[in-house]
């Protein structure tokens, strides 16, 4: 039973990392085509367009450390992989919120997509936890 | 991983958020209904007295942004302003501060201000819209749609069927004359120029789009929500690279110096140009007396083309404007390039169009040709007469030339124990050869501009019709007041003491009845008494004014009627022996009280006259048969109906309802039945995999 619950967390936790990985690749693409938007019809302060890429350009790479990080843990039923997948969700989640609040110029389309990568932390996260209580678990059965 | 799977799937994932937005859209656009209720205002505006109260303090308007969040109701009504606004009608208090605070022989005028309250209905502080696509909005504030008046809804066409003077949307001008003015070359047609700040709200605001929401998806989702500038940006301070001290401006030496280097043009006149005056000294540039560091006329400036002006300074009576022009009379003339100038060689008369000016002195009552014999000023040791103290110039122009110049003077009596006067000069430009005073003037286009005369008629049929036909006379359309003039009443039509829109003003005066009228019953004496007053405050028994200050399309049951509730109880007693005249409850006070609100859409401001009456105050007076005078009042309040201009916001980015059977899918609709088996298999397979 506890090795079923096992598999069970973790195929949640895979689908969500799993799409992730695509949104983020859609994330990627469009924030940039909406930097360059933005960069050719407002004016933006001193250096803050170089900054923003800048923090959108060390998002992205945590990101992708992140969930690498958190798949391959998940794959391999291994709990350390995911546990610093589990700490990366924090800068992760700092800099998504940073693009849905503090960012020059928000546009509407960006408060929906930042939301819903925000939503994938969340659920992530939420799952992770639970993976790694899961793991814990099992072993102290083993 | 295979590229094409990653493709769709982020393909798969735009179309999931493009979706999303359509769902938030459509539960935008449901709150979007509008019910017209155009026959409850007008039924309503009768009453809209009795329901107007005096505007709230500042936390009452909290209170009512509470209400407006929590209660907003899904139907939009039209013109629910009015009936939630509401004002008492406060002529009495208001008169009754006046008194104590003014004095007979003083015209008062305040005024009118109004003030908006911003406050958004989202979170966000500094939420602006800027979009970067050219789109319709989407969700509107509620606004109250104005009535649509006239397909030519141009903001300054304030005249009928003439052109209006840097007005590129007038439909009266012709392409001749828009080619004169410059101003209409790089706008188009469907802007307007107006170079007075006060009244840059009449221009077109076309290109106010960036301030508003959106309607489609795309100008939804492009929308900027949010802007985090900060607050100080730094300043780059360039250093100057080079001193170049002639290539500044710089005061001018002398007259002399300064006449000498302006450029005199024969091409044919723009906007701009000075106006060229034929002198038998040679060409000249036409001037006007200007201030420069002070109160008083200090220098000189050039009369320019099409460009109208208010001078107003203080000069000593020997150099008046009036006697500089005076002294040119008959061997000067206004002249105008013409198209075979420019080939020319000399500049005289017979190579430009000249037109003599027609000098006009205007007393209060009328206008009538300048004799050099009877009308040229002269002085007495203790005062001077014919003395001009306010100077008009009206240039009528065909294109770009000048067809027809007149100089008024309005002449008065001055004290020579005054060493300085103060003197006007007004200068207007008009299109076409139509005298002004023939032509019919709007109020504004379509609402009523602040300043500009209120219109009324006292014809009970086919009022509109009746503005348009100029036989009938210009004062017909306005309503006349008495002016000040040392303290007695004068009503005159060159006064142009006309009830204004937006004025609040009052006019107190001292009226006296000549003793021509033999009284033989007191109450008749009173009545006449009160019947030469009544003539003085300017309105006859019905009176109707137009809701708009161009009334084109109105009908007959849109004109507001105003309304007099008094009734007059007046009677007398004369008592032979003191030579004494009791009358009692005559009017001596009048007050126009007139409520209008802005109907605006977007950034025009259209104002329209919703309700206007007339209050009369009444008192006992006892005249001595010598001296039967009176001192009457005439007060005008105009009360801004509009409710405080509240700006909303989207406040809902993220908007979801989720239907009402979602968690219990047995208790409604049928369309919630794919959604409640996807659920199931959702977690019958969830189920067996735990399994």
């Amino acid at each position: 039973m506890s090795k079923m619950t096992n598999v069970n967390s973790s195929l949640a936790y895979e689908i969500l990392l799993y799409l992730n990985s695509f949104y983020l690749g859609m994330f990627f693409v469009c924030e940039i085509a909406m930097g360059i938007l933005k960069a050719i019809n407002v004016s933006y302060p001193e250096n803050a367009l170089l900054t923003e890429a800048g923090i959108f350009c060390v998002l992205c790479l945590v990101e992708v450390v992140r969930i690498f990080l958190g798949r391959r843990g998940n794959l391999a039923s291994k709990k350390v992989p995911v546990f610093f997948s589990v700490l990366l969700t924090i800068p992760c989640a700092v800099g998504v919120c940073y693009f849905l609040i503090y960012q020059t110029y928000i546009l509407r389309l960006e408060y929906i997509w930042c939301a819903v990568m925000l939503m994938f932390h969340a659920l992530e996260l939420t799952f992770a936890i639970l993976f790694i209580f899961t793991v814990c678990k099992n072993q102290q059965f083993e | 991983m295979n590229p094409i799977t990653y493709l769709c799937f982020t393909l798969l994932s735009i179309v999931i958020q493009f979706c999303l937005m359509d769902f938030i859209n459509e539960q935008i656009r449901v709150d979007n209904t509008v019910i017209n209720s155009n026959s409850t205002v007008v039924k309503n505006s009768s009453d809209i007295f009795d329901t107007i109260k005096q505007k709230p303090h500042a936390l009452y308007y909290r209170k009512d942004k509470n209400e407006l969040q929590i209660k907003r109701s899904p139907v939009k009504y039209e013109n629910e302003s009015l009936s939630e606004t509401s004002l008492t009608s406060s002529t009495e208090l208001v008169s009754t501060v006046f008194d104590l605070l003014y004095d007979e022989n003083v015209s008062v005028t305040e005024s009118d201000l109004v003030t908006d309250a911003y406050f958004t209905s989202s979170e966000f502080d500094n939420v602006t819209e800027i979009t970067f696509f050219d789109k319709k909005p989407s969700t509107e504030k509620p606004t109250v749609k104005p009535k649509k008046i006239s397909t030519n809804e141009c903001y300054c066409n304030l005249l009928y069927k003439t052109c209006d003077i840097n007005c590129c949307c007038d439909n009266d001008c012709s392409d001749l004359e828009k080619s004169v003015l410059k101003s209409c070359e790089g706008i188009g047609k469907d802007k307007c120029e107006i170079h007075k700040k006060d009244n840059l709200y009449m221009c077109s605001s076309h290109f106010s789009c960036s301030t508003q929401l959106q309607s489609d998806i795309f100008g939804y989702l492009f929308c900027i929500g949010k802007v985090n500038l900060p607050d100080i940006r730094k300043t780059i301070k360039h250093m100057p690279y080079a001193l170049d001290v002639d290539n500044h401006l710089k005061w001018h030496i002398s007259e002399k110096n300064r006449t000498n280097n302006m450029q005199l043009t024969k091409n044919r006149y723009t906007t701009g140009q000075p106006v060229l005056l034929v002198t038998k000294d040679g060409i000249h540039s036409l001037e006007l007396p200007m201030t420069l560091t002070n109160e008083y006329c200090n220098s000189k400036k050039t009369l320019k083309f099409l460009r109208n002006d208010n001078i107003k300074c203080y000069v000593k009576l020997k150099d008046l404007h009036m006697l500089d022009v005076i002294k040119s009379y008959g061997h000067t003339k206004v002249a105008s390039p013409k198209e075979s100038t420019i080939n020319s060689t000399k500049l005289d008369c017979t190579t430009l169009h000249c037109v003599n000016r027609t000098f006009l002195i205007c007393d209060e009552h009328r206008c009538t040709e300048y004799n050099n014999e009877l009308h040229e000023p002269s002085c007495s040791d203790s005062h001077c007469n014919n003395i001009g103290v306010k100077v008009e110039y009206e240039f009528y122009c065909n294109a770009s030339l000048i067809t027809r110049v007149i100089v008024k003077f309005h002449v008065q009596i001055i004290s020579m124990d005054l060493e300085y006067v103060s003197q006007e000069i007004t200068v207007k430009f008009y299109m076409g050869n139509n005298s002004i005073e023939s032509i019919i003037k709007f109020s504004g286009n379509p609402g009523y501009i602040k300043g500009l005369p209120i219109i009324v008629t006292s014809l009970e049929s086919n009022r509109t019709e009746n503005f348009y036909n100029t036989s009938i006379g210009k004062y017909n359309n306005h309503i006349l007041l008495p002016s000040n003039k040392d303290g007695e009443c004068v009503l005159t039509n060159l006064t142009h003491n006309i009830l204004k829109f937006g004025h609040n003003k009052r006019i107190k005066c001292r009226t006296h009845f000549k003793h021509n009228f033999t009284i033989n019953n007191g109450t008749d004496g009173c009545m006449n008494i009160q019947t030469k007053i009544d003539g003085l405050y300017g309105f006859s028994k019905n009176i109707y004014i137009s809701p708009y200050g161009n009334p084109q399309g109105v009908s007959d049951e849109n004109w507001i009627s105003l309304q007099n509730h008094h009734k007059r109880d007046i009677h007398g007693e004369y008592h032979r022996k003191d030579a004494n005249l009791i009358c009692y409850n005559l009017v001596t006070r009048i007050a126009f009280t007139i409520a209008y609100t802005d109907t605006n859409e977007a950034n025009k401001e259209i104002n329209k006259i919703i309700s206007a009456r007339v209050d009369s105050t009444t008192k006992n007076i006892s005249f001595s048969i010598e001296d039967l005078s009176i001192v009457i009042t005439i007060d005008t309040n105009f009360i801004d109906a509009s409710k405080t201009t509240v700006h909303e916001y989207i406040e809902a980015h993220f908007n979801f309802h989720l239907p009402k059977d979602f968690f219990y899918p047995s208790s409604s609709s049928k369309g919630s039945f794919v959604t409640y088996q996807n659920i199931v298999l959702f977690l019958c397979y969830f189920v067996l995999q735990i399994k």
